[in-house]
């Protein structure tokens, strides 16, 4: 019985008989597709220097009761065929199984035929390319851990540095108070599983604690019904936590639309109408920044922008008073909350942020003299 | 147990989301898809939570005669119009009333919001291009190059067989050297950022979306 995943080898050749040409099939190898999920079989081949351009091969499937399935006919010069792929069923796991790779020439006729030994396809638990990411992961989240235990031990002082922009949603709910005038808070316009719509979640609820604090009405637009459902329990949560759970007022969680610009129309729309004192764009934005910030800005409003979207940082930072930019803006929530565990956080993003910049300057240094064994190390498999 | 059950849920649903990265087995692959189908399930069951909201404000605003209620009879009207369309005729054909619809108007309502962009950039550009500080002058300065550079009349200029490439080579290395080092720095740090917040998620440490508290 063959196990493991490699082992293949050509173990006949057989020559059409009557051939015109020589041409002929070598290192016909059979294996185990690597970082798979099982059920599949990469066979590899090389082709004489004769072999005719037009020329394919035919690769079939044969079973330990010797049912013969074919598999693919592909051009010669592919050199490879994954078994199993691209949706299509590949052999069993665990039962060996060979493959007969013919090689014929355009008219259809063989020119060569080589089997392979039995090959067992197997799952893999875990992705030997993806190696680096977990090691990586592993020391993001050790340093976290580190940081949250001795915050929790309490011997720890965390110093933050100010962000103008968090510090600037009081003054803005203050204004909004001073002037009666609703807060508008806009949590991007994708889905709540993207960690933007996420992190724009957990800013909302220190929002709804201040703007329940200062009984100032709070709008919030979403995109999708399911935001919706998650900002009107973070809503309630803040209002609770204000210790004002009469300041929730369902009203103003809303609905608009699924479609982009319907949703961009109308969020204008509550703007222009609503005259929002305090406009908070929070989330992951697209082609409708600029148009919420631009109407915004001729409302009067102040506004407060955060994304992590590159694209869509220029128009915020240009048509906003203050803009979170990209890390700032997932550290604001923990920024809001001072709760030690939260900044402690952030202290280990800012570790992981300094091992970063030695690793980058670390493989400028080695690439310049020609050693690329380090940035290699850094490539993740597909 | 109140916030706990929806903390573990959290805690397991995100930890298969972060070992289907890593793990390739297709058993895993089979457990963590047919959790993503009974997200798309929940989804799908929230358009029913958002459709009840739509008409539940509106309602209320037609109620209540405000000066937005015609606005509020006109989108209520529309969605139910565009529904029974779609639900009682035929809704696949390109003459179907239910695509003509929405090719003769919400597409054409959908375009004007787009390109309403235009003029907006404008005015954003204006505002942000005043050389009020030294960092204003600095964006100025390398906006006007990278406009020349783009343009052919800055081609016709100094063009990219002169001295540093002319405006073409100059705007591309802008473009390529301290833009790009500038949008990698700040990829780098919202990644670390949105790894921190979502292992804080998943470790319970945020939880606003379970009703707060320790």
């Amino acid at each position: 019985m063959i196990r493991g995943a490699a082992v293949a080898a050509a173990c006949s050749v057989l020559v059409a008989a009557g051939s015109a040409t020589a041409a002929s099939l070598s290192d016909v190898t059979a294996k185990d597709t690597p970082n798979d999920g099982g059920r599949s079989v990469t066979v590899t081949w090389e082709t004489s220097a004769d072999t005719p351009a037009d020329a394919s091969v035919r690769l079939e499937r044969v079973d330990a009761s010797g049912v013969v399935t074919e598999i693919a006919v592909v051009p010669a010069s592919q050199a490879h065929v994954v078994d199993g792929s691209s949706g299509q069923e590949g052999p069993p796991d665990r039962t060996p199984v060979s493959y007969q790779v013919t090689l014929e020439d355009a008219s259809g006729a063989s020119l060569a035929v080589v089997s392979t030994d039995p090959i067992m396809a197997l799952p893999q638990f875990f992705h030997r390319g993806r190696l680096n990411v977990l090691v990586m992961l592993g020391v993001f989240t050790g340093l976290l851990f580190y940081n949250i235990w001795r915050a929790n031990q309490g011997t720890s002082h965390f110093y933050i540095r100010r962000l103008a922009p968090v510090d600037a949603m009081d003054e803005a709910i203050g204004r909004a108070t001073e002037m009666g005038r609703p807060v508008l808070y806009v949590p991007g316009i994708e889905e709540v599983q993207d960690i933007q719509t996420i992190a724009a979640m957990l800013i909302l609820e220190r929002v709804a604690e201040k703007t329940a604090n200062y009984e100032v009405p709070l709008t919030v637009p979403t995109r999708t019904p399911f935001v919706l459902a998650v900002a009107d329990e973070v809503v309630r949560t803040g209002c609770t936590a204000a210790g004002r759970p009469d300041a929730y007022r369902p009203d103003g969680i809303r609905y608009i639309s699924n479609e982009q610009f319907a949703y961009c129309a109308g969020v204008n729309g509550i703007i222009l109408r609503d005259r929002p004192a305090a406009n908070f764009y929070l989330g992951r934005f697209f082609a409708e920044s600029l148009i919420f910030a631009e109407t915004g800005f001729a409302a009067g409003s102040i506004q407060i922008a955060g994304t992590a979207e590159v694209t869509q940082l220029p128009f915020f930072i240009a048509a906003c008073d203050y803009t979170l930019i990209g890390e700032e803006f997932f550290a604001a929530s923990a920024y809001l909350s001072r709760d030690p565990s939260l900044l402690s956080t952030l202290r280990a993003a800012d570790w992981a942020k300094v091992i970063l910049v030695l690793a980058l300057l670390t493989g400028a240094v080695l690439e310049s003299l020609g050693m690329s064994a380090f940035r290699d190390w850094f490539s993740v498999a597909g | 147990m109140k916030r706990a059950v929806p903390w573990l849920l959290t805690f397991v649903a995100g930890a298969l989301m972060i070992n289907d990265f890593f793990v390739p087995h297709r058993t895993h692959a089979a457990i963590t898809q047919e959790l993503q189908q009974w997200g798309l399930i929940v989804v799908a069951f929230t358009y029913v939570l958002g459709m009840a909201n739509v008409f539940d404000l509106h309602f209320k605003k037609i109620r209540r005669g405000s000066s937005e209620a015609l606005y509020s009879i006109v989108l209520v009207g529309s969605m139910l119009g565009m529904a029974a369309l779609g639900i009682f005729h035929d809704h696949q054909g390109e003459h179907s009333p239910f695509i003509w619809l929405y090719n003769t108007v919400y597409d054409p309502l959908s375009a004007t919001m787009f390109a309403l962009l235009a003029f907006f950039i404008t005015s954003a550009a204006y505002r942000a291009f005043r050389a009020r500080s030294t960092e204003a002058v600095l964006l100025l300065s390398a906006a006007i190059l990278v406009m020349l550079g783009q343009v052919p009349v800055g081609a016709a200029i100094w063009g990219p067989d002169s001295f540093l490439g002319g405006f073409p080579g100059l705007k591309d290395w802008i473009m390529d050297v301290p833009n790009l080092a500038g949008k990698r720095a700040i990829l780098m740090g919202a990644a670390l950022g949105a790894i921190s917040t979502g292992i804080r998620v998943i470790l319970g440490l945020e939880r606003a979306h379970l009703g707060g508290g320790k």
